[in-house]
């Protein structure tokens, strides 16, 4: 949300891409948020005390189809977007650049959502077969 | 609703009847997560090859014993 409030905001895409400030304060954003992951990630998974298995076979079938859903449902929202652009732009013909980072963060961002969506959504319903994949 | 897998099992009722072994028990003992045996339990979830193993065996079961396939 922030992402697309500085995105949009003074100008848009056309100027985003002139002023440094933003992309750096863009990059620091998702940094933060991939280091907050990071370390959720390790405090709640990868713990390296105590007895029990924090990882199993289980946890691979999960991961293996919410990568499957996040990759599917990121290829079809860069397709949509850059049809989006090519309707509003073809008159012109050519694209203001700065779309090129809205479109890097958006789709890295719904791929990582979408991950940990289907990842929920598969956990809650149990996880299917162990021998699938 | 998740749909419920077609191999049932009797883990929940083994696991009582071998000294009301607790599911964080048999998840260490079958090296896998607690929330992987409640899947189980609750047929949600059909394991492994290798984990059905390994679960028959510390019930010292055959794996027929504990997985049956309903068709």
């Amino acid at each position: 949300v922030a992402f697309v409030v500085l995105f949009f905001s003074r100008g848009g895409p056309e100027a985003f891409v002139r002023q440094k400030a933003r992309i750096a304060m863009t990059a620091v954003l998702f940094g933060a948020g991939y280091v907050a992951q990071l370390v959720i990630f390790y405090l709640t998974r990868l713990r390296p005390w105590g007895r029990s298995v924090a990882w199993d076979e289980r946890d691979d079938g999960i991961a293996r189809h919410a990568n499957g859903v996040a990759f599917i449902v990121a290829l079809i929202y860069v397709f949509v977007v850059s049809i989006g652009l090519w309707e509003v732009y073809h008159d012109r013909e050519m694209v203001p650049v700065g779309w090129m980072w809205f479109l890097a963060y958006t789709s890295t961002f719904l791929g990582m959502f979408t991950h940990a969506m289907a990842t929920l959504i598969l956990d809650a319903r149990g996880g299917g077969h162990g021998e699938e994949g | 609703m998740a749909k419920k897998a077609e191999i049932r099992n009797c883990v929940r009722r083994l696991r009582f009847e071998h000294g009301e072994m607790t599911q964080q028990e048999l998840a260490e003992l079958v090296r896998c997560t607690r929330q992987t045996i409640i899947a189980l339990e609750q047929g949600k979830y059909v394991p492994s090859f290798g984990l059905a193993f390994r679960i028959a065996r510390v019930f010292r079961r055959s794996i027929e014993d504990v997985f049956e396939y309903a068709e």
